[in-house]
């Protein structure tokens, strides 16, 4: 995993602020028997709790999983937060799909980095946790 | 007579009166939907009238197949007018799992009619032959468990630990089970008309869409019990038993290793992920189980009793909304308990949090929400709270049992809700599914009166582009086409069916508005009409039009269906045959929705279906550059021209007046249907 330097205490704070309006980002889960559903996501804390995308559930056609278009993660994170060295990283992870021609195939690389870019999320919460001096809950 | 028990129980609750039809003046119609259909039509001679209505007509059909061995087949069909569907409650139908229709066999009934309305409390118990109609005074606002667990002690006499053997009727030669009764249980939320309450067998399995537990709380009807000694004559137990040893060597769950690796996994079958639909929460021990007979067990029990006989889409009811897995799974019992629909109420709750955060709803607010305090959502104390205050119609629980669609319309939503998406509701106020990029499903409900919630299509294209295995072992796109299609009779080995271009150039020649595609929808119709909710094969296993663990990945459908129904029947069936019967019933239901005020003009999809969104998930097959490839198509929408250009190829191959979307009567007379023509033609709505 990336490592992510310690964020300042602004920054923290504001990776901690709910959101609204505007900055609401949509997400989404599915699962092969009861299609898609979206989700407002309203913070950064419920992002990094609701992302998560178990590979082998997918294809053994079990359990939900939860996602969001990493490029849309990734300004979110930019544009709404101003947290440049994590949507930096999450760009970083996207690399591994960019060129797929194909388009089952670009989706389902898509899908595998999802835990991976939580992992960084958890960890950005951590670290924004600690600097505030609050627990994780995540 | 083999496979039907001959006879059903035909009940009216206004004139307390019990009777029988028998069930061979209706043999033509094939059993479950079928039969529930043309019994409707001829029983309820008003269709125009509103769900709530006393002269409605509720049937509750077992299938001819259920009560033997056949794998998957024993499930219950409820039907009549419903409650739920937006701007009209259509006829509508629901199907649920669980032991009521193996059991309903056993005591000698093919189905259950419910006429009238009673003038206080009921419930009604069968015990073998005898019908009886109970009061359920101190039932009434019960929850869906506690009513079962009550029934269960009435019916067994307060003395009875079902552990061992009883005699159902007070002495060993009147019969005897080592089971309990089976009983389908109206909530606090249906006994209290809401137009999202369900009816709730065992632990988890639900009629739920339709609003039937609504209807039979206007009936005063509270559940339904039914405890039988006897079985079900198979006319060559030899072949069924063969049939069923095949599939249990090449394609059962292994009970004791329920673990199925995603390359040798069954493909277009759900069920073979047994169990696996909803993982285990921290390793908590538990077991799989499933309904009467059916071999690919696909639900679980666990050690806590907690989400016990509940499906992945229950745990939607609270899901993304903070809660841990296990208090979801809590959540989905609560509801569960209330006898409510997780379809309707699964989004309504989570876009009354999104005005919430808008400022536009909360206590206090424009839409107010008292007793609810939305800022409390993420608890699972307000999931419980959310669904006492819409069972007892306290405050904003007014609106909220009036379901999502009518609530959003008092509330002045409507309309831009369903132009945003907040509301992802496509058609008839039910919710979307995998209605895009799997156009026969948002098809197939619009031309229908719900959610058709059929997966024959989307669970072999789920597993065909995400489980790499198979494309590894060689199931490239055009083959999976050629296979899907082969089997599609009467319209087998056209290709282009499944060719879901939408936006290529090809796709008024052959692709989701081509005159290919309008007989996809057309097979889909007529097949599950017959296949799936008549003989009630179960959703989740069938058809299964190709298989990994088959020798070129052959699936076992017609060769199951069709042995299977020879085997009980003593018959053949061909798949076309009862494709085609499937065409009978699909063009008598819609007459029935024609009656009621369906017109080619307001077969329309919500306005956001027409918009571009983003829709991640489902691969589907397109004919692109002469070749057929799997293809992510995310940004999928309906174009509502050329949308409109394919119902009129729709409504030309199913024979129906292509100005007003209604049968004519040269359809109607060649399927035997002369009678349903001249109710139309006296209503001036022939085609
Ligand atoms: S696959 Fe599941 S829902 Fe279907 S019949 Fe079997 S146990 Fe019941």
């Amino acid at each position: 995993m990336t490592e992510l330097s310690v964020p300042s205490r602004e920054l923290a704070e504001k990776l901690l602020t709910r959101l609204s309006g505007k900055d609401v980002v949509t997400a989404c889960s599915a699962d092969p028997y009861s299609g898609s559903v979206n989700y407002y996501i309203y913070s950064f804390e419920e992002m990094a709790s609701f992302l998560d995308v178990d590979m082998d559930s997918i294809a053994n056609m079990a359990g939900t999983i939860h996602f969001i278009d990493p490029e849309v993660l990734e300004k979110w994170i930019r544009n709404t937060y101003g947290d440049e060295e994590l949507a930096d990283a999450i760009s970083e992870q996207t690399d591994v799909y960019k060129n797929c021609q194909d388009s089952v195939e670009y989706h389902i690389k898509q899908l595998s980095i999802i835990n991976p870019v939580k992992e960084l999320l958890v960890r950005r919460l951590e670290q924004c946790r600690e600097i505030l001096g609050k627990e994780s809950k995540v | 007579m083999y496979g039907h028990t001959g006879k059903i129980a035909r009940i009216n609750l206004t004139t307390r009166s019990i009777g029988t039809i028998d069930t061979g003046d209706y043999e033509s119609w094939g059993g479950g939907h079928g039969i529930g259909s043309a019994i409707f039509f001829d029983l309820c001679k008003d269709k125009t009238i509103d769900g709530f209505d006393p002269a409605n007509v509720v049937t509750i059909m077992s299938s001819p197949l259920a009560g033997t061995l056949a794998p998957t087949v024993s499930r219950t069909e409820v039907q009549g007018i419903g409650v739920q569907a937006y701007p009209i409650a259509w006829y509508t139908r629901s199907n649920f799992g669980g032991r009521f229709s193996a059991m309903l066999k056993a005591a000698g009934w093919d189905g259950i009619v419910i006429e009238g309305a009673a003038s206080s409390p009921v419930w009604i118990n069968i015990v073998n032959d005898k019908v009886s109609i109970e009061d359920a005074t101190g039932l009434w606002g019960m929850d869906t468990w506690a009513t079962q667990q009550e029934i269960w002690r009435r019916v067994g006499g307060g003395s009875v630990n079902f552990d061992d053997w009883w005699d159902v009727a007070g002495s060993r030669d009147a019969g005897r089970t080592t089971q309990r009764p089976a009983v389908l249980a109206n909530g606090p939320a249906g006994d209290n008309l809401a137009r999202n309450g369900c009816l709730v067998h065992d632990a988890g399995a639900g009629a739920g869409q339709g609003g039937f537990g609504g209807v039979w709380g206007s009936k005063k009807l509270k559940a339904v019990s039914v405890i039988g000694t006897g079985h079900v004559k198979v006319a060559d137990p030899k072949t069924l038993m063969d049939v069923r040893l095949w599939l249990a060597r090449n394609h059962y769950l292994n009970v004791d290793d329920p673990v199925r690796q995603p390359s040798t996994g069954g493909v277009g079958m759900g069920g073979l992920a047994a169990g696996r639909s909803t993982p285990s929460v921290d390793n908590e021990p538990n077991r799989v189980t499933g309904c009467s007979s059916c071999g690919f067990p696909c639900k679980r029990r666990s050690e806590s009793g907690t989400f016990n006989d509940s499906q992945c889409v229950d745990q939607n009811y609270w899901s993304g909304a903070g809660l841990s897995v296990r208090d979801m799974r809590k959540a989905t019992d609560m509801l569960q308990k209330a006898g409510v629909n997780v379809y309707d109420v699964s989004g309504f709750r989570g876009w009354m949090n999104v005005l919430y955060q808008r400022g536009e709803l909360g206590i206090g607010k424009a839409i107010d929400s008292t007793p609810l305090d939305f800022s409390q959502y993420q608890t699972l104390s307000f999931a419980e709270k959310w669904l006492d205050v819409l069972c007892r119609r306290e405050g904003i629980g007014n609106d909220m049992a009036e379901g999502v669609i009518r609530a959003a319309k008092k509330w002045g939503k409507l309309e831009e809700a369903l132009e945003t998406r907040d509301l992802n509701y496509p058609q008839w106020g039910y919710s979307a599914h995998w209605s895009l990029p799997q156009v026969e499903w948002c098809y197939g409900s619009l031309m229908g009166d719900r959610d058709i919630n059929e997966h024959c299509f989307s669970f072999p294209h789920w597993t065909a582009a995400y489980t790499v295995g198979l494309q590894k072992e060689g199931l490239t796109a055009e083959k999976f086409v050629k296979q899907l299609t082969g089997k599609m009779v009467p319209y087998e080995d056209d290709m282009f069916m499944l060719d879901y271009s939408w936006r290529n150039g090809r796709e008024e020649i052959t692709g989701i508005y081509s005159e290919h595609r309008a007989k996809m929808i057309a097979w889909h119709r007529h097949h599950t009409r017959f296949w799936k909710q008549s003989m009630q094969f179960c959703d989740w296993a069938f058809p299964n039009f190709i298989n990994a663990q088959n020798k070129d990945m052959e699936g076992w459908t017609p060769y199951c269906e069709e042995n299977t129904y020879k085997a009980i029947m003593g018959k053949e069936m061909s798949y076309e045959e009862g494709v085609e019967i499937g065409r009978k019933i699909w063009n008598l239901d819609r007459s029935i929705w024609v009656m009621q005020g369906r017109h080619r003009d307001i077969e329309k999809f919500a306005p956001f279906f027409h918009n571009q969104f983003f829709q991640p998930f489902g691969a589907v097959t397109v004919y692109q550059d002469d070749k057929w490839q799997y293809s992510m198509e995310p940004f999928m929408h309906i174009d509502a021209a050329k949308f409109e250009n394919w119902k009129t190829k729709f409504y030309n191959l199913e024979g129906w007046n292509p100005d007003s979307g209604w049968p004519t009567r040269s359809t109607l007379e060649d399927l035997g249907l002369k009678k349903v023509a001249d109710e139309l033609q006296s209503a001036g709505k022939l085609g």
